[in-house]
């Protein structure tokens, strides 16, 4: 049993963290500054400067925190991964998608490496800043057409690159554990754990959609949270035979979503209305809200506030982040019908978020590297999204005159 | 070494006559060619002593891999995945049932009766254990006054089951190289062995008919399949993965290339590539299928010791193997059109070519008593080839005037 005080304790931080969740929307809606930025300050406010609770039990934490929002944020990644807007779009917006990814990595790992961070600090640093963040588009502007155009684009970057970001770190992390740097065996072993992920997730997924379908039919309600709890379990199914587990809650969730156009293109005879409805949505959004809000709150209190150096690092990392992303868009878009202004747009809306966070505790959580690494990719995220908005206003305000 | 060319050519251009006398055998009596195949290898090796197995016997691996990566992928391209979605409920049921509940049944007989190890036990199961073929089902449905439904029903659950019954093979085969493994090590190696089976299949199957369709027009595309095909296996192998898996996915793939078209938005037009493609493959499956049973009469053992050993064990595990189909059939066809056709399909229980295959594999994996698990696959195809022979003239006669009347089930 809990003692009384643990339990007080408890509650106010769930308390805490909605609370600060619901502020951080308010402030950002007011301030036009993403709520990410609020989290992580109240986060750093909360932990390593008032000492709510100490950094080394946060630390401790990790790798179940990770876990959690691993699973919420690949599902829901899956979730809104629509395929038929992805083979519309998937030209451009993959070639963006890449190009960036490729360009950021390559960039923030050879100045990793050249400050003599070690080959796997850069090479993950490299990874966790390659996936852009659709997170901060929507709270910097409300979009007129064009932008909308734009900000469609960037959402679909971001929806393949967050979770192939992470999907790298786990393979780098994978062979780092293994100890086994044999090209034929990270192969094989990788192989192996993604396509069991793949088939095992998707099996389940193919199976739940009908049985949803028929208790959707019956009235039941609550089918987005049986869904959840689906995703757990085929999460740790998969871990347990020696698959990736993220990897099987993000194709859960992508087949889950598609679920009406996989059945209606295979014309299956009892094929109804496998779609999650409007509530599993706004359901799904305040799960994601929830989890994502501790999980900033929570990344702020891993900060060494006193660590300058790694603050610093993490901003030239995010300066750099801009100029390849300036480059990068050039390439991939080039020839397109977007305008030159689309481009400007595109190439600002370069903020790092969700996925990226998620990387930088990965390496804490499987202890293969320090703390630090925490500073510097917070900082990154941080740069990316003050630059990035920054950037926008002044194109909004030019755009105005 | 293989012998001296004279010695080869003989042996293959006896194969390659048997062989066409054999299909003409079959289109003639409707008698299953592998009976007449079996019989002539028998007459021309162990009875007459023209020619000895001994020479084929360090080829056996390669042609035996690739003699099933030939009948997956031609199944493959057989396989409509809509008509499969249509009965494909009481297809798996029937398929699942009747392999796994017939390959526990004789593992366990084997063990207790024989005496044999679980593994090999269960090797031997998995060889033997409800398969029926696709060689022999093929044809006789189309030649039955069958309904659509059953011909369909029969046709996939031949393809299918195949595939089950190699899948079990390989596992046994790995847990018994491995030195046995725990129950969690041997799901989480099944696993991952059929994902990246079926991940890579598809993966490459994706691209490759991107590929064949940009360059459809180009003379020799088939023999390209064929290269990518290979290619397909060997990518899956090396990558831990079950390449037949890999190799069947190519197949159901190529041969639904206007489906899949439809789901990426995707025009592709290779009927004529398929069409040649399913020309030029028949014709190697002809080659392998008669290499195979011929094989098999070669290696039969003809002392008498021998005989009442195979027709006394091979009866029994026929019986299991018809005990266990008249179980999955009955609840397969429950309550369905199907069921008024329950008798056929009970009877249609052929074996041929992929115990055939693994028994041979088995031998040159060096698996501990392969050559008696030869010498009863040999019996136990030539047992359900007679069983079908005699359901498929009972079918004829049962439907024959359901049919010209115009009764459909």
């Amino acid at each position: 049993m809990l003692e009384v005080s643990t339990q007080n304790f408890f509650m106010l931080g769930v308390a805490a963290i909605l609370l600060i969740g619901f502020l951080g929307k308010a402030i950002a809606k007011k301030t036009k500054i993403p709520n990410v930025v609020w989290l992580i300050i109240f986060g750093l406010i909360l932990f390593p400067v008032l000492n709510f609770v100490p950094t080394s039990t946060l630390i401790y934490y990790t790798p179940f925190a990770s876990s959690i929002v691993i699973i919420i944020l690949l599902f829901n990644a899956g979730l809104n991964f629509n395929i038929r807007k992805l083979f519309r779009e998937v030209s451009r917006a993959s070639l963006l998608a890449v190009v960036n990814f490729i360009l950021a990595a390559i960039a923030a790992f050879l100045l990793m490496y050249f400050l003599k961070a070690g080959t796997l600090a850069s090479l993950l640093t490299g990874l966790a800043v390659g996936s852009v963040s659709a997170v901060a588009i929507p709270s910097i502007n409300r979009p007129d057409k064009s932008k909308d155009k734009s900000s469609l684009l960037v959402t679909i970057e971001s929806t393949i690159t967050e979770p192939l970001g992470i999907i790298l770190v786990l393979v780098v992390i994978s062979a780092v554990l293994l100890n086994n740097y044999n090209a034929n065996f990270i192969a094989t072993t990788l192989a192996s754990e993604f396509s069991t992920g793949i088939v095992v997730g998707g099996l389940f997924a193919l199976a739940w959609i009908p049985t949803m379908s028929y208790f959707q039919r019956l009235h039941y309600e609550y089918s987005y949270a049986a869904s959840l709890a689906l995703v757990f379990i085929v999460y740790v199914l998969v871990q347990e035979i020696g698959g990736s587990g993220p990897i099987s809650a993000l194709i859960f969730g992508l087949i889950i979503a598609n679920g009406e156009d996989i059945y209606r293109a295979l014309k299956y005879r009892h094929s109804s209305s496998f779609t999650l409805s409007k509530e599993s949505k706004s359901f799904n959004d305040l799960i994601s809200f929830i989890t994502m809000s501790f999980f900033f709150v929570y990344l702020g209190g891993l900060i060494i506030p006193n660590d300058y150096l790694y603050l610093a690092l993490g901003v030239l990392i995010g300066l750099v982040v801009l100029i390849t992303r300036e480059i990068g868009t050039h390439i991939a878009l080039f020839k397109s019908a977007f305008s030159d202004y689309d481009k400007r747009i595109i190439s600002y809306m370069f903020s790092r978020g969700s996925g990226t966070a998620i990387i930088a505790v990965l390496p804490i959580a499987y202890g293969i590297l320090n703390v630090g690494f925490i500073d510097i990719i917070i900082s990154a995220i941080l740069t990316t999204i003050v630059l990035s908005g920054a950037l926008l206003t002044h194109i909004n305000a030019q755009e105005m005159i | 070494m293989f012998g001296n060319p004279v010695e080869i050519f003989s042996i293959v251009a006896a194969i390659i006559l048997i062989g066409f006398a054999g299909d003409q055998f079959f289109r003639r009596t409707g008698v299953p060619s592998f009976l007449f195949l079996i019989l002539a290898g028998i007459i021309i090796g162990p009875i007459l002593g023209i020619f000895s197995p001994t020479m084929l016997l360090p080829a056996l691996g390669t042609i035996s891999i690739l003699t099933l990566t030939m009948v997956l992928f031609s199944g493959g391209i057989y396989i409509n995945i809509r008509a499969l979605l249509r009965n494909g409920g009481r297809i798996f049921t029937q398929v699942i049932l009747y392999v796994i509940l017939s390959m526990i049944i004789i593992a366990f007989f084997a063990h207790s009766v024989l005496g044999w190890d679980w593994t090999q036990a269960l090797i031997f199961g998995s060889i033997v254990g409800g398969e029926t073929t696709a060689a022999v089902m093929v044809p006789l449905a189309r030649r039955l006054p069958l309904v659509e439904d059953v011909r369909v029903f029969l046709t996939v659950e031949s393809a299918l089951n195949s595939i089950l019954t190699v899948i079990f093979f390989i596992t046994f085969v790995g847990l018994y190289q491995s030195g046995g493994v725990s129950l969690s090590n041997a799901v989480s190696s099944i696993a991952s062995n059929l994902s990246i089976g079926i991940v890579i299949g598809l993966a490459l199957s994706l691209i490759w008919i991107y590929l064949l369709n940009a360059i459809k027009k180009y003379k020799y595309t088939y023999v390209l399949t064929l290269g990518l095909l290979f290619l397909t296996y060997s990518v899956s192998s090396s990558l831990g993965g079950s390449g037949l898996l890999a190799v069947l996915i190519f197949g159901i793939v190529l041969g639904n290339h206007g489906f899949i078209g439809e789901i990426i938005h995707k025009v592709f037009k290779m009927s004529t590539l398929e069409k040649r493609l399913a020309e030029f493959q028949e014709e190697i499956s002809f080659l392998l299928e008669t290499f195979f049973f011929v094989f098999l009469g070669l290696i039969f053992s003809i002392a008498l010791s021998s005989l009442l050993f195979g027709l006394i064990i091979g009866s029994a595990i026929v019986i299991i193997l018809l005990a266990s189909r008249a179980f999955a059939t009955t609840i397969s066809t429950f309550r369905s059109r199907l069921a008024y056709n329950k008798k056929t399909i009970f009877l249609l229980c052929a074996q041929g070519l992929t115990p055939a295959t693994l028994a041979i594999l088995a031998l040159s994996y060096n698996i501990p008593l392969a050559n008696t698990f030869v010498e009863l696959v040999t019996y136990i195809i030539i047992i359900t080839n007679i069983v079908t022979t005699v359901g498929s003239y009972l079918a004829f006669n049962s439907n024959k005037p359901k049919m010209a009347n115009g009764a459909s089930a």
